[in-house]
């Protein structure tokens, strides 16, 4: 289930930062190392600083 | 070993990770000022609205250590349920990761989201078709016309 949350992992856990380090190195191995030459990525790509400085804290945490 | 959207290699090792730091601000402002951005808000005002936030998750990207690559800032949701990734800008004058910037900014949001219990992470304003549209090629991601932003969950069985 999506939006739900999990236990937090505790930092000074050695069993939940090996889990992490288990969970970086699987996400890692999906990463494709070669990027798409038609993408163009230049500046900006997401994000709307100047709408972010007007949300209300209400809006923030939608 | 990286290749960028030139075909050009970069060694992996060559990259740096820090959050958003004072030198990494004095780089952002010469962004600002390159007259290359697509867009012309201010990182520092940006950057305040989230110092207060102790949960936000601030990278910048470094390729040997002086040329910054990415930057970029979110932070969860009031639950913690999910993960925004708010503000992300790649060098306007380009870098040795172009075509990279965006996949390695998300592998380690999705990673941050995996420590603090997090199961979605949301892209917030993509900023024009080709980077919306290069999302959308993206497996487990959608697109929220109405809160221009994309979800994608986040399985951690992988």
């Amino acid at each position: 289930m999506t939006g739900k949350k999990r236990r937090e992992l505790d930092p000074d856990d050695p069993d939940d930062m090996e889990k992490l380090r288990q969970y970086a190195k699987k996400a890692a191995a999906k990463f494709n190392p070669i990027a798409d030459p038609d993408f163009e990525e230049k500046g900006v790509l997401c994000g709307d600083g100047e709408a972010l400085l007007s949300e209300t804290e209400e809006e923030l945490y939608l | 070993m990286l290749t960028n959207k030139r075909s050009q290699a970069t060694l992996k090792s060559t990259l740096t990770f820090s959050g958003i730091t004072v030198n990494c601000i004095k780089k952002l402002k010469k962004w600002e000022m390159s007259g290359l951005r697509r867009v012309a808000w201010d990182w520092d005002k940006a950057l305040k609205t989230y110092r207060p936030k102790p949960k936000r998750f601030e990278l910048s990207i470094w390729h040997k250590k002086h040329w910054l690559c990415s930057a970029s800032i979110g932070k969860p949701t009031v639950k913690g349920g999910k993960l925004r990734l708010d503000l992300m800008e790649s060098n306007p004058n380009g870098s040795s990761i172009d075509g990279l910037v965006t996949d390695i900014n998300v592998l380690c949001y999705e990673v941050y989201a995996q420590a603090i219990g997090a199961t979605e992470l949301r892209i917030t304003n993509p900023v024009n078709e080709s980077v919306r549209d290069y999302y959308l090629s993206k497996k487990g991601f959608s697109y929220n016309q109405k809160k221009l932003l994309f979800s994608g969950s986040l399985k951690y069985d992988r």
